[in-house]
């Protein structure tokens, strides 16, 4: 494997920041996506099921009396370390600690994006009353996009970014054409052929998602160590 | 001048929400970060009451650096008899390890927040120099900003001078005093601290990169941030938000887990430097502030211009007599603390607490300061839609790089408690901006 | 940071002197503000466990040339605060009558009587007022509680580590000022320190002598193993 200086000036804690903000940004963003789907389907086939579903491909436990009660707590409850609102206060300990790289104006979307969630826990907002905490990450990534002038900590972000949309997306079945994609954006990052990737897991990868079935715990492993700061 | 500011009240409070303007505090041992309540009316001080200030607070500060360099190479003023020698030896902030080290550049204070009261006639008394790591400058940069943005037409032609250069004033220092033109840090110990606000904000706006104690190391008495492949590049200057006794647990306390190994060496070498120095403790001490206008003379051959607040040392007996005396008028304070612990209100004794204290001080003259309660001037707040008079100070900030500037701004605190005479964010009060007419 | 090099003064004269580290390190050699030599160094790859050696061939003299007083050694440290038995003690033996040689000999010879020599009862942050009270320990305790007494007293006194002749661990013991000269004595043996002894590192107290600091990132079970030996080759004819 090649080493390459790519990132001089930004020691190991802060790239793991770096990275795990990505992961969680977009673990923010994906699950309400893929929550609301689920939402969606039991509308039209009283499918009271769907969080048993859900929980299980989360890898969460399911307690719950109904998809109901389920949702409220898997988006306000900050008793549970897997809810949305720990998942925002996780990009909010890791932006923190960055805010000399992503600039305070990033920041104040996260601090909105929990308040928001604060109150609408209070409220017990439904999940499509709650949109603007999804309005409010993309505002988030997009600021993200604009402030950020070093590349080399964009990358780091971008890489936990796509990482965490793989682990979603294997984890949901999303079809090879879409993983495929991602996979594809990941190999783009600033510093893919450093040593901090593991290309040969990568490799592997490729091979994997080829095959019916792929959709397992081992394949979750494989992403989720394809990145090591 | 600021009615339309007054009517925005409630957007700027949004504003400071949403920028998570923020303190911590540890409450029955665990960390909570609170907003930090922002009055919406400024301090204003006149262009022509700053000019004053301005000229006081440099002189102090000039001879405050002249007595660190002067206390740790020749002790020149405890040779002359101006200052005791007790009080350089058994202060705590005397670090002997300091002994022969001058700084880069010859500054030790480079930051220096000094507390201030203005009196019912209008002269300005000083309360306390702070050359460690004073913390505030940032709650006024960002109540600025956010001010600015909520009610333009308060500042539209209004002659302020625009306070969020701070950050500028502190990079131009630390390009300065940097050696070899290494890489420019903020050292924080972490998020858990009351002022990590501050200590990332300005990182940000100064533009040099925040570090936690783990990114760095010292090889060879040479510091340098780790980089992700064992890369390293080479540090010329900390800003450290940390203190001394936990900068390096090879030459200070030994169980400190924050600290950087070896790095008190690698300063010692001149090879880093350090913002602001090691061993400032020793001037800023509550009994040293007794000698401040002292070293004015001493140092600068001039008559000070600001006064200090009549302060008795029991240290000496005819003090001492005074005090034991007089105490239900005076105030007392324990010279080991800050942040307004250790501060006793003589008037608010009854006759069993006064005798204790008597005792205490008997027992430990060196200990303890004692002063007069100055009446200073109330400021105006907003307490709901309410105007009420409380309680505030001022923390101006001075700048020593290449030359000593004074920031024409500082941080108002005031007191929510009507009764309080203390003014400090650790005991819940507020802060305002403040304003300097140009 | 080690201090095993002995202290650079005009008694000791250091022939030869090595001193390696494993794992391998940039070593590099100050000195502390007390003259102290440190040499310091960092490992970043991870091991499990780290090792040094400092071997050398020294010649000791009796002779002590006067100093200037630093007055810092007048004053009390954390460790070496008295407390009022501390104080009653100090009455017990009585005032300076002839200086403080004199008095100090009076001082070794009480703890010598009433401080009694137990390893593992006291440890290395055990202060002076806190070993008294329990009335035994260590060297560093007889040694502390000795500067503290001196202190109280108005003697300028100092914290020494070193080696004694012969095989086992460092030691450690006083100085004091005399008006003149910085003059020194073993409590715990309750003799003057002669040529046998050699001299590494002075302080205010123990917490600025520390043979070796150091610190590790990581979990470990830690386990040190300390060995010295000092032996005579050769006797200087005088």
């Amino acid at each position: 494997m090649t080493t390459k200086m790519l990132l001089s000036a930004i020691s190991p804690a802060k790239a793991d920041r770096l990275y795990w903000l990505g992961r969680y940004s977009e673990r923010v963003c994906t699950v309400l996506h893929i929550l609301r789907k689920y939402y969606d389907a039991i509308i039209d086939h009283e499918y009271t099921d769907a969080h048993k579903e859900f929980c299980s491909k989360m890898g969460i436990p399911c307690e719950y009396e109904s998809s109901r009660e389920f949702v409220h707590k898997y988006l306000y409850d900050d008793s549970l370390s897997y809810s949305v609102i720990n998942m925002l206060e996780r990009v909010k300990d890791n932006a923190i600690l960055l805010r000399e790289e992503l600039k305070s104006e990033s920041l104040q979307y996260v601090e909105l994006a929990i308040n928001y969630m604060k109150e609408a826990g209070v409220r017990d907002l439904k999940l499509y009353e709650i949109q603007f905490v999804t309005d409010v990450m993309y505002s988030f990534w997009g600021a993200l996009e604009d402030r950020i002038y070093n590349s080399k900590v964009r990358a780091l972000i971008d890489s936990g970014k796509y990482i965490e949309k793989l682990d979603l997306y294997i984890r949901f079945g999303y079809e090879v054409e879409r993983i495929e994609d991602i996979m594809s954006r990941l190999e783009r990052v600033e510093a893919f052929e450093s040593d901090l990737y593991n290309t040969t897991d990568f490799e592997n990868l490729k091979q994997r998602i080829n095959v019916p079935g792929f959709s397992t715990i081992e394949t979750l492993n494989v992403v989720n160590a394809l990145f090591a700061a | 001048m600021y009615t339309h500011l007054l009517k925005q009240k409630e957007a700027v409070n949004k504003w400071m929400e949403r920028y998570g303007v923020r303190f911590g505090i540890y409450k029955n041992g665990t960390f909570k970060e609170q907003l930090f309540p922002f009055d919406a009316i400024p301090r204003v001080i006149s262009s022509e009451d700053w000019k004053e200030l301005e000229r006081g607070l440099k002189q102090r500060v000039d001879a405050l650096n002249a007595f660190l360099r002067d206390i740790y190479t020749d002790k020149r003023i405890v040779k002359d008899g101006i200052v005791p020698e007790d009080f350089v030896y058994s202060s705590s902030g005397y670090l002997p390890q300091c002994e022969g080290i001058i700084p880069s550049k010859g500054i030790f204070s480079h930051i220096s927040g000094i507390d201030l009261v203005q009196s019912e006639d209008g002269d300005w008394y000083v309360l306390e120099d702070n050359l460690r790591i004073p913390s505030g400058a940032s709650y006024p940069m960002i109540a600025r900003q956010l001010t600015r943005k909520a009610s333009p037409e308060t500042f539209d032609g209004a002659r302020i001078y625009d306070n969020r250069d701070y950050a500028k004033l502190i990079r131009g220092m630390m390009d300065h005093v940097n050696i070899d033109g290494g890489l420019e840090v903020i050292l924080t110990p972490g998020r858990y601290n009351s002022a990590y606000f501050e200590h990332s904000y300005l990182a940000e706006k100064a533009g040099v990169v925040l570090a936690f104690p783990d990114d760095l190391f010292v090889e060879d008495n040479k510091v340098y941030y780790k980089g992700l492949f064992n890369e390293r590049e080479r540090v010329g200057v900390i800003y450290r938000r940390l203190s001394d006794e936990y900068m390096d647990p090879m030459t200070f306390e030994k169980s400190s887990l924050l600290g950087v190994p070896n790095l008190f060496q690698a300063y010692a070498s001149g090879n880093v430097a350090i913002v602001n120095a090691f061993g400032n403790g020793v001037a800023d001490d509550k009994g040293i502030y007794y000698f401040v206008p002292k070293m004015v003379r001493y140092y600068l051959g001039e008559e000070p211009i600001l006064k200090n607040a009549p302060t008795y040392l029991p240290f000496f007996e005819e003090d001492r007599k005074f005090v034991l005396e007089n105490l239900p008028t005076l105030v007392i304070k324990d010279v080991a603390e800050a942040g307004g612990y250790g501060v006793m209100f003589g008037r608010d004794m009854d006759e069993a607490r006064l005798a204790e204290v008597r005792s205490l001080i008997q027992k430990e003259p060196r200990r303890w300061i004692a002063q007069k309660v100055i009446n200073f001037i109330d400021l105006e707040i907003m307490e709901g839609d309410e105007k009420v008079m409380r309680k505030a100070d001022l923390r101006a900030f001075v700048v020593s790089g290449k030359e000593t500037k004074v920031w024409p701004s500082g941080l108002t605190r005031f007191t929510r408690d009507p009764k309080s005479f203390v003014v400090n964010s650790s005991q819940g009060g507020g802060f305002k901006d403040t304003w300097v007419m140009i | 940071m080690l201090r095993c090099v002995p202290y650079p003064v005009e008694y000791q004269r250091v022939l030869s002197q090595r001193t390696s580290v494993i794992p391998h390190c940039t070593v590099v050699r100050s000195s502390d503000t007390f003259g102290n030599i440190v040499q310091t160094g960092y490992v970043a790859d991870s091991h499990d466990a780290f090792m040094f050696e400092s071997v050398g061939t020294i010649d000791v003299s009796k002779k002590r040339m006067p100093e200037a007083l630093n007055p810092l050694f007048k004053y009390p440290t954390m460790l070496t605060n008295t407390d009022a038995s501390m104080l009653n003690a100090i009455k017990y033996i009585g005032a300076p009558v002839n200086g403080a040689d004199e008095w100090v000999v009076r001082l070794s010879e009480y703890l010598h009587n009433n401080f009694v020599y137990e390893s593992g009862a006291t440890s290395v942050t055990t202060t002076a007022a806190q070993a008294f009270a329990l009335g035994k320990g260590v060297c560093q305790d007889y040694t502390h509680v000795a500067i503290a007494m001196c202190r109280e007293l108005g003697i300028p006194a100092r914290y020494v580590n070193g080696f004694m002749i012969g095989e086992g661990a460092t030691h450690a013991w006083l100085e004091y000022y005399d008006g003149a000269v910085w003059q020194a004595y073993d409590p715990t043996n309750n003799r003057v320190v002669d040529d046998t002894y050699i001299k590494i590192a002075h302080g205010r107290d123990f917490d600025d002598c520390s043979i070796n600091r150091g610190r590790f990132c990581g979990t470990a079970q830690q386990e040190i193993k300390v060995s010295l030996m000092v032996e005579r080759v050769r006797k200087m004819s005088q």
